[in-house]
């Protein structure tokens, strides 16, 4: 499974030079052929983690590495239909190294080949739903941040006055601003349905809706953070570098949870 | 053979004199006949713009010769006294007038470094060559290798890249801001010059709405004429400024128009969705104030010119880079050309010299005895074969000197044809040539 995936990491560095290409405004390879290497990458990676299903009996997401292949897998899914829908678009280039970040990360960490206790999850499909969910809306909440960080560079160095360093590098503020509001919105919905599956599925397998974990206690601010974010740009009119702001933080909750609660102690229902 | 170039341009000749020499539409079909017709120019092309007139000819005589028939031409053709122009008039011969040219098409010799009208303006000056029937082998080659070089130039230089006109450098901030312009509004401060240029320039963008401000009605209502759209009082400016996406600022007054307040209270209107103001007039007439607040970008003439400036810097940077090509593909282009014009006289030479060699060999053949297969081969292929190379060499390297610096009395190509008797083999070639171009078209 592992030769799998480094073999559609190297499928995926001609996505990645073309987005270093991209940012430093050299001749780009032709369309077909980085979209020819992303679907060969993406179908490598998506055979790998059916394997990875088969090995381990259950549905691949539940441990850390294994999100992280999702999500750069649910990455590539984005950048290959979005370079499809628009090719013009140079924003979409911009999501290509992260998700190669994700699915590299993915391949470093050490991958256990045994599921720990309570990880046999079978039977119920809300466990799978309850987790893609809250992988896409993560993935979603990604393409937020990434905007979010091209905005807010890029309305520095315009209030700055220094235009050099972004003539032709970036897609513009307004394109920016309501592919955020998009996937924002898309990813808030992914994230209630991913919540409220998984509390359905905690009760029916334990018999308690809420466990008051780490886990469970940061994806609901997460939540309240996209919904704040939603609320104010309908009603105040919150856009742009505000919105930006707002996008940041929820995102580096987002990071938190998947990277930094292994140290908190016990983490979520299943793996305690 | 030679290649000559005689022209005047914007940096060596006022207006004045680019006028009178220039050829209009009309006079391009008679001068280039005329042209062709004195004496042994035997191929023309005339580039007349604004900025440049240049005449480019191939003739079979010294290149002094054509220079001094092109010059002459010149004179008749115009009815001027010489001394109108002389000495703002340049010439150049063959290398240094290949060079020229490719500089003129590659934009390297242009006011602007780098525009790319001038490209299409020795196409459309090539066109017409070709309509009236003045260009032939070496010009064809010449033109063709002249597009090739400012291709080459465009894309493997920037220079054509960043913008070099303050009305440039704001669309493409704009385009920074606003993925497009379709569906923007845009409010025009000031109905003057600027403004209208401005307007032009958002039109071709794309802009479809427009509301215009000015002092004088009257003017704004001209304005409106032009481009369609609403005037507004002057007195109304403020209450206006959140239905603009894009404002245009230039007027003559004194002090600022739009201050911090007015902008605050237009964005909670708009919600936040971002203002771009752009002010041209000086002294400015929006408060800097307004460019801090969020969600608005204020950019005033001196950050459109600071661009402009760090951009032509750019440019002449890239025209360096550019020169080098230019000069290689100068080479590159008599190599060519040489090659094309003797290269069926070595090909016939050559074919003789090896029909000679193999048929001595067949008649000593006999002589020799018992030769073993290997032997044979080795006789035919590297003895007889580099026996014949080493003695065309001296003679290729003749013919090369030689068909650069003809003249009507002594040609060189020629010589060999008669010596060696090559014309009806050149013409098989000739027709061996077209008869498998034929077969190729039919496939």
């Amino acid at each position: 499974m592992k030769e799998l995936l480094v073999l559609s990491l190297a499928f995926y560095l001609v996505g990645l030079i073309q987005a270093g290409l991209v940012f430093l405004q050299k001749p780009r390879f032709p369309f077909y052929a980085t979209i020819t290497s992303s679907l060969a990458g993406f179908a490598l990676h998506t055979v790998a983690l059916i394997i990875r299903g088969k090995q381990v009996d259950r549905c691949p997401i539940a441990l850390q590495p294994e999100l992280l292949l999702f999500l750069g897998w649910t990455l590539v899914l984005y950048y290959i239909i979005a370079s499809i829908w628009n090719r013009n678009q140079i924003f979409t280039n911009y999501v290509f190294p992260f998700a190669f970040l994700c699915t590299i990360i993915g391949v470093l960490l050490p991958l256990p080949s045994i599921a720990p206790l309570g990880l046999r999850v079978g039977g119920s499909f809300l466990f799978p739903i309850h987790v893609s969910m809250v992988m896409f809306a993560y993935a979603a909440f990604f393409i937020t941040f990434i905007t979010a960080l091209i905005y807010i560079f890029q309305e520095r160095q315009l209030k700055l006055k220094r235009f050099k360093s972004i003539l032709g590098r970036f897609p513009a503020l307004d394109t920016c601003d309501s592919i955020s509001y998009k996937s924002t919105s898309i990813g808030f919905i992914l994230l209630t349905i991913g919540i409220v599956t998984g509390i359905i599925w905690s009760g029916q397998r334990y018999g308690v809706y809420w466990h008051g974990d780490p886990i469970e206690i940061i994806t609901m601010l997460i939540w309240v953070n996209y919904m704040f974010m939603i609320h104010y740009r309908v009603t105040a009119g919150w856009r742009g570098r505000r919105a930006a702001i707002v996008a940041i933080v929820g995102f580096a909750f987002i990071l938190f949870s998947l990277a930094g609660l292994k140290y908190l102690g016990r983490v979520h229902v299943f793996v305690g | 053979m030679s290649i000559i170039l005689v022209g005047l341009n914007h940096k060596t000749a006022p207006v004045e004199v680019r006028e009178r020499l220039a050829f209009n539409e009309t006079m391009l079909a008679p001068a280039l006949r005329g042209l062709v017709q004195s004496g042994n120019v035997s191929e023309a092309m005339i580039v007349s713009t604004c900025n440049r007139v240049e005449i480019v000819a191939a003739s079979q005589s010294e290149p002094s010769v054509t220079l001094q028939q092109v010059c002459r031409f010149l004179h008749e053709f115009h009815h001027l006294p010489t001394f109108i122009y002389n000495d703002h008039l340049y010439t150049h011969a063959d290398r240094l007038a290949v060079r020229h040219l490719f500089r003129v098409a590659s934009s390297l010799d242009s006011m602007v470094l780098g525009e790319s009208q001038v490209l299409g303006q020795v196409k459309t000056a090539y066109s017409k060559a070709q309509e009236v029937g003045t260009v032939g082998r070496i010009l064809n080659q010449l033109l063709n290798r002249a597009f090739n070089v400012a291709k080459r130039i465009r894309t493997e230089t920037e220079i054509g890249s960043a913008a070099t006109s303050v009305s440039s450098v704001a669309i493409e901030l704009t385009k920074k801001i606003f993925d497009r312009l379709d569906n923007k509004k845009v409010l025009l401060v000031g109905a003057g010059e600027m403004t209208e240029l401005a307007a032009r320039y958002l039109i071709n963008e794309g802009v479809k709405e427009f509301l215009i401000c000015n002092r004088t009605p009257e003017r704004a209502m001209e304005l409106c004429e032009k481009f369609g759209g609403e005037v507004i009082e002057f007195s109304q400016l403020k209450f206006q400024l959140p239905r603009a996406d894009i404002v245009v600022c230039s007027t003559g007054a004194s002090d600022y128009i739009i201050n911090a307040t007015d902008c605050k209270r237009a964005l909670e209107i708009r919600r936040y969705r971002p203002i771009f103001f752009i002010d041209i007039s000086v002294p400015r007439n929006i408060d800097p104030a307004v460019g801090k607040l969020d969600s608005i970008f204020l950019f005033d003439i001196d950050d459109l010119e600071s661009v402009v400036s760090e951009n032509l810097r750019q440019r002449q940077k890239e025209a360096d880079k550019a020169e080098t090509i230019v000069e290689k593909e100068v080479e590159a282009f008599f190599e060519r050309l040489d090659v094309t014009e003797i290269g069926p006289t070595i090909a016939a030479l050559k074919e003789h010299l090896t029909e000679i060699a193999f048929a001595e060999f067949e008649r000593t053949r006999p002589k020799l005895g018992q030769l073993s297969l290997e032997q044979e081969e080795a006789i035919k292929q590297h003895l007889l074969t580099s026996l014949v190379n080493k003695f065309m060499h001296p003679m290729i390297m003749t013919l090369r000197e030689g068909s650069r610096n003809t003249n009507e009395n002594y040609n060189i190509v020629e010589l060999y044809h008669e010596a060696y008797n090559l014309k009806d083999r050149i013409a098989n070639f000739e027709e061996r040539r077209t008869g498998k171009d034929r077969r190729v078209d039919v496939k």
